[in-house]
């Protein structure tokens, strides 16, 4: 036994995951209680914590502007980071991001159609979910041939189903007056709300319940490393997976765009990041994704809400600022070799 | 050519036929295999011996006849039975993602773990001696795309044994490996047999199957030419038929062992001063 | 292109025929005054040029010209940047006023090489307006006209400017767009009438003249008044009323009973109305010296022109 050589890491029990959980869980806090703190205004509220006093100004700002929209972005960083998670493991490749599945295209088609229906409040993100959901039917149904989903045939489908509804969206914009067409763009840019707390409650339960049905196939995950056949060959019921997979990681996405446009980014960078610091163990990525999405977004929200102050950033802009140049960083660091592994690709066998 | 079997047989196929559209990857295969019984299963490439070991570890979608499974029909199995039953080493192993060779090895425990457990203490040790009995401990830590096709190979042998399954399917398990590590490998899988795993293992080397096996079944184009004992199997007329080019069967005075030899052209002209019998020809 | 003409074949055939009578009689270079046909791309330009009495030269105008109605029903050419040249040489246009623009240039020396002669206006600042209007008396030969014009217009700024030259300065939140909430900044000409009017612009530090602006940076400023022009769709509501701006009932402006909901076409199109427009924003932050807003001062064109 042992002689081991120190290179490489050992394995991930029980106790592993909860460390993990537990250091993400403070450092989402952290960023939570860092991004009430700050913003386009001034309210002092560590002094009002501590006996000061508020103006009806400062409280509304706090209570029914910030806040809810840092736990909107917490809750959708968790969404996007959990996608990516469940889509870079469907698909067996690590450029795989939510939006590739040709879900968001439905989604924000749907959102767009109802923003020039005069659609406002609720309407939006109503419509952009039902646009979702028909996308996730209809392309589930094309990639599925014989009982079997063929994940190339998904790759595909996804791509096509994202030009159509880029193109009609294009259309759209060429007909719009110039009203509309700024509150088009402002929405496919991606936006956090102040979510209401019907919206936040939504959120917050599908993210947690989301992560949580995926962190029961964490280990089927794991087993996928052998290739489809390889994975079966080791018991997993690949065929389900898939499925499950696909409907999973697809509401998670259709949710955050239906809320919150096209916010790019979180979900493949987080994914990668989380890669390279925890390895491939998916019954760590996925919490941990979840908890770190969260932050990603909770942090470049709060970017994008006090770097150009009085006005505000588009978030999607952010997370690429952010997100890219960090990658880039972990990447030179920690060499090419773990990520790059023997056989990345959407083979489907 | 099987004889009456006295137990039910570990793993039985019966007329399995594989088609796509009207071509017969497969056609009306039957094979036994007992508890303590090693089978090589050999013929030319495009034979059938990968699809054949794909379809009895059940991943193939559609076949005709009946596979079974200590008795149990494999349709009526579920994913885990079979992979509780039927531990499978494919003949180029893949890795979509870069995890330790350790943990490779304990995904063999994957078929018996249930619901969200993590791996017990047992697992995790069982895990550990298999990658022991195959010679593999230093490499526990290793990133699984940092290592040699050689090592790889004994890595996925090491999960199929943290397997434990009675049935061991393996396809072409030694051929990125040292002469050492094939000879390691297989005096393994002679353990293995006399503890009572039943194993089936497609082989190229005539030889090595010579030696290993017990039992041959000896494809081409889909159909089972010939299937029995070795020695029974082992024929210079059954290889030159299916191997199409001659094929010399000798008796090692030394080892007891049956040499397998294809023939060049030039020992081809040597034999020609000494015609040889039907299946021996004799010694030059 | 729809308009009331019986039957748009012979239309097209009645418009070449012209064409090809005004191409035989006139020659392409010199334009005499009286012979001029206009396209008028931008809606300021559009009142101007009614206002200075060649409202008969006008034979198209661009997709956002609803007003006056005079020329509301003309055949439509296109969209800011990018008239439709075929249209434009189709219906003799010689003269084409249209707002300036890095993009348009290109197509403006295109038009020229046509025979079309190209005006390009500053209309989006209150200063270019009123250069604007000079400029389009230059182009038509009714240079006295323009002046009259301006002069009377310029008076009653002034006017407006020293009334409410002592009295203190209210923060003012002029929003154009709701959700994100659009606001005029400096550089656009609501900012210049606020400032006229007596009011300070709280979106004084935006880096365009029409930005998005954070809720909660309006909150924080505690405008005194809100002059919200966001919707113009039918039933949108029309003067001094909370609002969605109730939401906020510590704002100053909502407080006070000082949110008025204006219709886009009061306010948002600089030109011949501009010192209505300075009256109005008078009434709107300083009622106590220019009385209080009438019910007509939120409404939108009269007999249902268009807006923006």
């Amino acid at each position: 036994m042992s002689g081991s050589p120190p290179a490489g890491r050992a394995l991930a029990p029980a106790h592993r995951l909860v460390l993990v959980v537990l250091a993400l869980t403070t450092l989402l806090a952290l960023a939570i209680a860092i991004a009430v703190s700050f913003g386009a205004a001034q309210v002092p509220l560590w002094q009002r914590l501590l006996g000061g006093a508020w103006s009806d100004a400062q409280q509304a700002i706090l209570l029914a502007l910030r806040l809810p929209r840092v736990l909107a972005a917490a809750a959708l960083g968790g969404l996007l980071g959990v996608a990516g998670v469940a889509f870079q493991a469907l698909l067996r490749n690590p450029l795989a991001d939510p939006y590739v599945l040709g879900v968001s295209g439905g989604a924000s088609l749907g959102g767009v159609v109802a923003l020039l229906a005069g659609a406002a409040g609720l309407g939006v993100p109503v419509a952009a979910f039902a646009g979702a959901l028909a996308s996730l039917i209809a392309i589930e149904r094309i990639a599925t041939s014989g009982g079997r989903l063929t994940v190339f045939t998904l790759l595909l489908t996804g791509a096509i189903f994202n030009a159509f509804s880029a193109a009609l969206i294009y259309f759209l914009q060429s007909v719009a007056s110039r009203e509309e067409l700024s509150a088009i763009v402002f929405y496919l840019m991606g936006r956090v709300p102040s979510a209401g707390l019907s919206t936040l409650a939504a959120l917050w339960g599908a993210g947690v319940a989301i992560t949580l049905a995926l962190f029961a196939s964490a280990r089927d995950f794991n087993a996928l490393t052998a290739g489809e056949e390889g994975a079966q060959q080791l018991g997993v019921d690949v065929e389900r997976l898939k499925r499950r997979t696909f409907v999973l990681g697809s509401l998670a996405t259709a949710l955050a765009v239906a809320t919150a446009g096209l916010i790019g980014f979180v979900g493949l960078v987080v994914p990668h990041i989380l890669r390279r610091l925890l390895g491939p163990d998916h019954r760590l990525l996925l919490p941990a994704a979840f908890l770190g999405g969260a932050s990603f977004l909770v942090l470049a929200d709060l970017a994008a809400r006090t770097l150009a102050a009085p006005t505000e950033l588009p978030v999607g802009v952010v997370t690429a600022l952010l997100g890219g140049p960090f990658f880039l960083l972990l990447l030179r660091r920690s060499g090419p070799a773990s990520g790059e592994g023997a056989g990345y690709g959407a083979r489907d066998v | 050519m099987s004889e009456p079997a006295p137990a039910t047989p570990l793993l039985e196929a019966r007329d399995l036929t594989v088609s796509y559209g009207a071509h017969h990857v497969l056609a009306g295969v039957d094979l036994d295999l007992r508890p303590g019984s090693v089978v090589g299963l050999l013929g030319p490439n495009g034979a059938g011996k990968s699809t054949l070991v794909r379809a009895l570890s059940g991943v193939l979608g559609r076949f005709a006849g009946t596979i079974r499974i200590a008795g149990k029909d494999l349709r009526a199995l579920s994913r885990r039975e079979v992979a509780r039953r039927i531990a499978v080493v494919p003949q180029e192993p893949r890795f979509e993602f870069p995890f330790t060779a350790l943990e490779v090895v304990v995904m063999g425990r994957h078929p018996h773990l249930t619901g969200l457990a993590f791996e017990s203490a047992d697992d995790i040790a069982i895990a550990r001696r298999a990658l022991e009995r195959c010679g593999a401990s230093h490499l526990a830590r290793r990133p699984i795309d940092q290592l040699s096709s050689g090592e790889r190979q004994r890595i996925v042998f090491a999960r199929a044994l943290a397997q434990q399954a009675p049935v061991l399917l393996l396809d072409e398990p030694a051929s990125f490996l040292d002469l050492r590590f094939q000879v390691e490998l297989f005096d393994r899988l002679r353990e293995l047999a006399e503890e009572g795993t039943g194993i089936v293992a497609v082989l190229h080397d005539l030889n090595l199957a010579a030696e290993y096996c017990d039992r041959i079944v000896l494809l081409q184009a889909g159909r089972v030419v010939a299937a029995g004992p070795t020695a029974e199997v082992l024929t210079y007329r059954n290889l030159t038929a299916v191997y199409e080019t001659e094929i010399y069967v000798d008796l090692n005075d030394l080892t007891g062992a049956l040499v397998v030899t294809p023939l060049s052209s030039r020992a081809r002209r040597r034999l020609q001063e000494s015609p040889p019998g039907p299946d021996r020809p004799p010694a030059p | 292109m729809t308009t009331r003409r019986p039957a748009p074949l012979v239309g097209r055939f009645a418009a070449l025929g012209l064409l090809a009578c005004w191409a035989c009689g006139t020659p392409p270079q010199p334009r005499a005054a009286g012979g001029e046909r206009i396209a008028v791309m931008a809606p300021s330009a559009a009142e101007t040029l009614v206002e200075l009495g060649v409202a008969d030269r006008i034979v198209a105008v661009g997709d956002f010209v609803d007003w006056p109605p005079e020329i509301a029903r003309l055949p439509k050419i296109g969209a800011y940047d990018a008239p439709n040249a075929e249209r434009l040489v189709e219906l003799g246009v010689t003269q084409l006023f249209t707002a300036a623009s890095q993009a348009g240039r290109g197509e403006h020396s295109k038009l020229e090489r046509l025979g079309i002669r190209v005006v390009a206006l500053d209309t989006s600042t209150f200063a270019g307006t009123l250069a604007s209007m000079a400029e389009c008396g230059r182009a038509v030969g009714r240079v006295p006209e323009a002046d009259a014009l301006l002069a009377t217009i310029e008076a009653r700024i002034q006017a407006v400017r020293a009334r409410a030259a002592a009295a203190p300065r209210r923060r003012v939140l002029v929003a154009v767009g709701h959700d994100p909430v659009y606001v005029a900044g400096p550089g656009s000409h609501l900012d210049t009438l606020v400032t006229l009017a007596g009011g300070e612009n709280v979106a004084h530090d935006a880096l365009s003249p029409y930005q998005m602006m954070a809720l909660e940076a309006v909150l924080e400023r505690a405008p005194e008044v809100i002059v919200d022009s966001a919707d113009n769709k039918p039933g949108s509501p029309h003067g001094l009323a909370a609002g969605i701006w109730g939401r906020w009932p510590f704002l100053p402006a909502v407080a006070g009973g000082r949110v008025a909901f204006v219709d886009p076409w009061r306010l948002l199109v600089p030109g011949p109305r501009l010192a209505e427009m300075a009256e109005l924003m008078g009434r709107l932050v300083h009622p106590e010296l220019f009385g209080e807003p009438q019910p007509e001062d939120f409404a939108g064109a009269p007999r249902g022109g268009g807006e923006e």
